[in-house]
């Protein structure tokens, strides 16, 4: 993967990140999952979306969803451990909002955390921007 | 320890494209765009509009001298000699065995001056390939150090060329080559692609590259920047081969589409008999075109079956696969063994260990083939 200008790249500060470019946003016990901006760049044109199953567990960094781009598919790993209470049903009629707005309408599905400690593993912010930029050179 | 990386090579218009905001991709050595603003807004606009495309990855090789139309008529599958003046002809140039060196586009600029047009990932093995059946009166000159080549696609192209004041233009059929001036320069313009719509290609001389690309760009409605994605996306459309995916060096092209630029009966030429034998026996596998309402898109290199049941070793595999923005729904390829399949039959590809079912059709998806 290269070719992106990762200094415009969104990575918002107040999200964790893993190394496979999901983020989570915490609020309280419930994580909500989506790819990040650097990811929907890599992929293009996003066509379809897999959704998780609700109510289904998962460990964390289990494959639980699929992105199809005209070009190439990405597999999406939960970033953290739990089941899963929701799924953006929207994204069935309307997969290209995870290009335009990716950290908001963007989410894939949202999950009820069983392992919160597993946050800690995670990048933050500066760690995702540097994990990027090395992808990048 | 030292990693040994081959730095890419970049086109006279590389500059253009990082100002536009590129997503750049490695391609056949190159540092191509991938897209601009996306693959579907591009390749609609190719559709319904206008696209503009650097391919100047692609490498222009002239042959020139007495020798030239013998030895092309000897490396080429199609028949060279009726070739016409200003004219461009498609070809595989073919192996002894029967497999694809590269396939080509071979412009007749005069009786014994031709350009060919090789694939990015092939060009030094067409440069060699060349070098090995040449004759003592020819000279080859790789022309990729002194020209790019753009190209201008959708039904729209002609809105935008009408503005360049270029005269002769209007009445250039398919495959018809014109001279122009542009900016004192000479640059040829041919009625050619790889995109199913109608469009023109320029072989341009870097100097006057970037002004070429500007003035397309901005005349009339403008064409829009386009990259190699929906080139792709644009060509498995329009039911097109490329090389890697439905050629290689170790697949005869007799069970392809394409067969038709084999033309067995003009003389001997490179690869003939082996093309021949095969014809007579049937092919060992057929490359047939399928389209999928599934949501998961078959992909490349994965493996076809009669039915559901996913085990054994298969009857084949997908050569492309991809979204098709015009039909929304999944299209591509396969090779599959043998004599093929007949339209509507079911298929089902293994697409990370699911059924994914499609239905063989017949190639090209969208449009007519121009």
């Amino acid at each position: 993967m290269n070719g992106q200008d990762t200094n415009r790249m969104v990575v918002p500060k107040d999200l964790k990140y893993t190394k496979e470019h999901e983020w989570v946003r915490v609020e309280g016990a419930v994580g909500t999952v989506g790819i990040t901006d650097y990811a929907q760049g890599e992929l293009g044109d996003v066509v379809f979306v897999e959704l998780p199953q609700k109510n289904k567990s998962v460990s964390q960094m289990d494959e639980c969803a699929t992105v199809e781009s005209v070009k190439t598919v990405s597999s999406i790993f939960s970033p953290v451990s739990g089941s899963i209470m929701d799924v953006n049903t929207e994204l069935s009629n309307n997969p290209e909002n995870i290009n335009k707005d990716p950290y908001h309408k963007g989410w894939i599905f949202k999950i009820r955390l069983t392992h919160p400690e597993e946050l800690g593993s995670l990048l933050d912010a500066n760690g995702y921007e540097s994990h990027i930029a090395a992808q990048a050179h | 320890m030292t990693a040994v990386v081959n730095a890419l090579r970049r086109t006279p218009l590389f500059e253009v494209h990082r100002d536009l905001g590129a997503k750049f991709t490695p391609f056949g050595g190159w540092e191509m765009p991938v897209y601009y603003s996306g693959i579907i807004p591009e390749h609609m606009a190719v559709r319904n509009a206008c696209g503009i495309f650097d391919v100047s990855h692609m490498c222009p090789i002239s042959v020139e001298g007495p020798d030239a139309l013998k030895v092309l008529q000897y490396i080429c599958s199609n028949n060279v000699e009726k070739l016409g003046l200003r004219r461009v002809q498609y070809n595989l140039l073919c192996n002894e065995r029967g497999g694809v060196v590269d396939d080509i586009l071979l412009y007749r600029l005069g009786e014994s001056k031709f350009i060919v047009v090789a694939n990015a990932s092939n060009a030094e093995k067409v440069k060699e390939w060349m070098e090995r059946y040449r004759a003592p009166q020819m000279e080859i000159t790789d022309l990729q150090p002194t020209h790019g080549i753009v190209s201008l696609q959708g039904p729209r192209c002609m809105d935008i060329l009408r503005h360049m004041n270029w005269e002769g233009l209007q009445g250039l059929r398919k495959n018809d080559i014109h001279t122009v001036d542009f900016k004192g320069r000479e640059m040829l313009v041919s009625r050619t692609g790889y995109t199913g719509s109608d469009g023109y290609e320029f072989l341009v001389p870097n100097e006057v590259a970037i002004d070429l690309w500007a003035a397309l760009s901005k005349s009339g409605d403008g064409a829009i920047p386009s990259g190699l994605g929906a080139r792709d996306s644009l060509r498995t459309e329009a039911g097109l081969p490329l090389y890697g995916h439905e050629y290689s060096d170790d697949l005869s092209p007799i069970g392809t589409p394409f067969s038709w630029a084999i033309k067995l009966d003009k003389g001997n030429f490179v690869g003939r008999d082996a093309l021949r034998k095969e014809k007579e026996v049937g092919p060992k596998y057929t490359l047939v075109g399928f389209t999928s309402d599934s949501r998961s898109i078959p992909r490349a290199g994965q493996k076809v079956f009669r039915g559901e049941d996913l085990s054994g070793v298969g009857m084949g595999w997908v050569s492309s696969g991809t979204f098709s923005p015009v039909l929304s729904q999944a299209i591509g390829f396969a090779f599959l063994e043998g004599g093929g399949c007949p339209q509507e039959t079911p298929i089902f590809i293994d697409v990370r260990g699911r059924a994914v079912r499609a239905i063989i059709s017949t190639p090209p998806f969208v449009g007519k083939r121009l």
